[in-house]
């Protein structure tokens, strides 16, 4: 096999491996339903992820006795009904920002005139919005939108479809002399100065080393507990293990508790700490 | 799940830390009614 050909067969590999570990990817089979039933041949290219998927449920067989139990928990708690139209006007209020309204005026301009390709793009999208407005977590700060990342190359390509419908309707001939034209260029010129300034206004992207945060505070930590701790956070139990001796454990899943008893009947020193400065309530 | 937690286990407050606005750190203990201890 050519060298060149090994390496984009590992190149489908690996993205088809990261593709199949997250289950949330199951609403790509939502949205690609519609180009699939408009063309069956195009299953083909779904075929590149039975090798990884293969190797996926081999590892969960081994770790949790059945192909389909994974890492994650049961999500189904997770989805709450409560939260849609706070988080729904969140996401959509994210993207407006995060994307620009240019991006999004484009795509919707993109959206006339209609087609199956266009419905596709937009149910893309629509999917994950929609799936993680119900999602619990979420719906306070711009990071969230990291939910929406698997949707948002459809909001490029609707707006790389409405740029195209700007050109067929204003470029006909001459159009530096069109007003519109000279506008929208400077518009779309001006995008990064947006997307510079509303980077710098969230100081906890640019303005705090986190890595070095995570190893900062499980230092701190081990100084103060005694040696071979296990120790419970949302979101540090990689740190521990790369930074200290101690051993980590996430301490928001259910089981959780019997945990902490089977470490303490071991007469491992247990101590529990949030990152979410949540006070007892005992 | 946190508060959880500290409901359910005796627990000492050991400081703050500091970073990312203070996080508590608590010790817990075993509680006395656990099967098997």
């Amino acid at each position: 096999m050519p060298i060149a050909t090994a390496s984009c067969w590992s190149r489908r590999g690996c993205w088809a491996l990261v593709f199949v570990v997250r289950p949330t990817n199951g609403l790509f089979l939502l949205v690609f339903a519609i180009p699939l039933l408009r063309d069956g041949r195009l299953i083909r290219y779904g075929l590149y992820l039975l090798g990884p998927g293969l190797l996926y449920g081999l590892y969960n067989h081994a770790v949790y006795g059945s192909p389909w139990r994974t890492g994650y928990a049961d999500i189904r708690t997770d989805l709450v009904s409560e939260v849609f139209s706070q988080h729904f006007g969140f996401y959509l209020w994210q993207t407006l920002a995060q994307c620009t309204p240019l991006l999004v005026a484009l795509a919707l301009w993109g959206l006339r005139p209609w087609s199956w390709e266009k419905l596709f793009y937009a149910l893309w999208f629509a999917a994950f919005l929609f799936f993680y407005s119900f999602w619990r977590s979420g719906g306070d700060r711009w990071w969230w939108s990291r939910f929406l990342l698997p949707g948002f190359p459809a909001i490029f390509l609707l707006a790389a479809l409405g740029l195209q419908r700007v050109r067929e309707q204003w470029c006909a001939s001459a159009p530096w002399r069109d007003r519109r034209v000279v506008a929208l260029f400077a518009a779309i010129a001006l995008v990064p100065v947006w997307q510079v300034y509303f980077g710098w206004s969230q100081h906890d992207l640019w303005k705090r080393n986190k890595g070095h945060d995570y190893y900062e505070i499980t230092q701190r930590i081990e100084a103060v507990v005694p040696p071979h701790s296990m120790v419970g956070s949302v979101e540090f139990t990689g740190a521990f293990r790369i930074y200290t001796g101690l051993t980590g454990y996430i301490s928001v899943f259910d089981s959780t508790p019997d945990l902490i008893i089977e470490g303490l009947q071991q007469s491992v020193t247990s101590t529990s700490w949030s990152s979410r400065g949540i006070t007892p309530t005992r | 799940m946190i508060q959880q937690i500290l409901a359910r286990f005796p627990a000492e407050k050991v400081q703050d830390i500091p970073l990312w606005g203070g996080l508590p750190l608590y010790r817990l203990h075993l509680p006395p009614d656990v099967p098997g201890k």
